[in-house]
């Protein structure tokens, strides 16, 4: 194997210079967008380092319970973004979309880790939190995507949703036509990612695990077990979020309360 | 068999109806009269349970309306909203949104036969039908779950005279209903046993 080559801190920050390009393209075209880009890489560079300093201690520690604090913290921080980003109230949907991310993470790593990888120690900081990390990563923009249009469509089609509930009087099998449309907005773009991958796009982590010394076939492995858990754990997270949430969207007359919904983001 | 006591419901700072009782009995067509924006469709709506009236009680035979008899309630109705502009594709999709079964469908095709959809019809996306052909598919498919109650909004609204004149002689067909309705159709009103004004 390869000795690894470093990237020196100057040379990261000599790579950075290549912003400049975007940045007169931003210029010329007049996008008021140079403002946020800086924001977001300095966030970026921020929070990696910050990543990179704990992530050594923790990798050293490699204690079960600090591993879970952390995948805990993940799903905590990645289920105030979903209600933020939706525009939805922490009261009703914290415990909803903490469950589901708990389950899914619980299901994933347990079957992956535990009877795929073969692991000893399924909480092994070098498999456990980054293969969690790249499921919720996922699972959270594909659960905003979702839950937007699960709850945007029951807000623009309750006249439907009424006249089915009066004529058919199956709440339940009213909701899977919705659950459906959302279910197939939250994954197909994933569905996507999967069919072109390897032809159109290199996936991150294979090229990490490349860069990093191993070998491609090896590389491939772990991109393809990660793929499927990503869309195993994003499909779980996307489905029970929506059916534990249906607890609490509805009323004791079935009715749609609407006054949970005013201020959800209508760009999705 | 529909029985409204005091009833009562505001939007905001506006009052629908203020302690409005009334009677529908078995058997009987109803058409609630109103000027236009007055309510008649919110009143459909509190019966059904899907808007709460500020006060007053509603009883649909003999079961007072709350959250434990909702179920029940709503499987005695049948109802024709007054908007038929639904996000549906095909007839298909309709029958199979309304869980119709074989008996169902056999009515609903008798029932479309008489209100003169062509098989032609039939085939067309549900959004490029007429207002006209989208209401009479859409009651004929609510009516044949052969259910006690049909609660019609507007049921008229984009028909013609000789189609109101088919959906009366239909209606006429099935036993035992009973039909409350809405309509600002001077003919459809004076097809109903009597008139009821908010």
């Amino acid at each position: 194997m390869k000795e690894i080559i470093d990237i020196s801190i100057g040379n990261l920050f000599f790579g950075a210079l290549l912003l400049i390009i975007p940045i007169i393209g931003f210029i010329y075209f007049r996008v008021k967008i140079i403002k946020e880009t800086i924001i977001a890489i300095l966030r970026m560079i921020v929070q990696l380092s910050l990543v990179a300093v704990y992530l050594e201690y923790i990798f050293e520690w490699n204690n079960a319970w600090v591993n879970i604090a952390w995948v805990f913290v993940m799903i905590l921080v990645g289920t105030f973004t979903t209600i933020k980003r939706i525009g939805l109230s922490y009261r009703y949907f914290i415990v909803p979309f903490l469950l589901s991310g708990f389950t899914s993470i619980l299901i994933i790593d347990i079957f992956f880790l535990g009877f795929i990888i073969h692991l000893d120690y399924v909480f092994d900081a070098r498999y456990f939190i980054p293969i969690s990390g790249m499921v919720l990563g996922n699972a959270l923009n594909h659960n905003i995507v979702g839950l937007t249009s699960y709850f945007n469509d029951l807000i623009k089609e309750k006249d439907l949703y009424y006249f089915l509930l009066i004529n058919n009087n199956h709440k339940k099998q009213i909701l899977t036509r919705f659950i459906g449309t959302a279910i197939k907005s939250g994954l197909n773009p994933l569905i996507a990612t999967m069919s072109v991958i390897g032809l159109i796009s290199l996936p991150g982590m294979m090229t990490g695990q490349i860069l990093g010394g191993s070998s491609p076939l090896i590389a491939i492995k772990y991109q393809l077990l990660i793929m499927l858990a990503i869309f195993v754990g994003c499909s779980m997270n996307l489905m029970i979020s929506i059916l534990l949430s249906n607890r609490f969207i509805f009323d004791s007359y079935s009715r749609i309360k609407e006054d949970l919904f005013q201020k959800i983001d209508r760009k999705f | 068999m529909i029985h409204g006591v005091n009833l009562s419901l505001q939007f905001k700072e506006q009052c629908i109806c203020k302690n409005f009782s009334f009677d529908v009995r078995v058997g009987e067509s109803v058409c609630l009269s109103a000027p236009s924006g007055k309510g008649k469709t919110s009143i459909l709506k509190m019966i059904m349970g899907i808007i709460t009236p500020k006060g007053g009680e509603i009883f649909i035979n003999d079961m007072g309306l709350n959250s434990q008899n909702i179920l029940a309630i709503r499987d005695l109705f049948s109802w024709l909203p007054q908007n038929v502009n639904l996000p549906i594709n095909s007839i298909d999709e309709l029958i199979e949104l309304l869980l119709l079964d074989l008996d169902d469908i056999r009515y609903f095709n008798s029932y479309l036969e008489e209100l003169e959809i062509s098989e032609e019809v039939k085939l067309h996306n549900f959004s490029e039908l007429s207002g006209g052909e989208k209401q009479r598919i859409i009651l004929a498919a609510c009516i044949s779950k052969q259910k006690p109650i049909l609660l019609l909004d507007e049921p008229a609204s984009s028909l013609d005279d000789h189609s109101i004149d088919l959906l009366f002689k239909l209606l006429n067909k099935l036993k035992n209903k009973t039909i409350l309705s809405t309509s600002h159709n001077q003919k459809w009103i004076d097809n109903c046993d009597r008139i009821l004004t908010l």
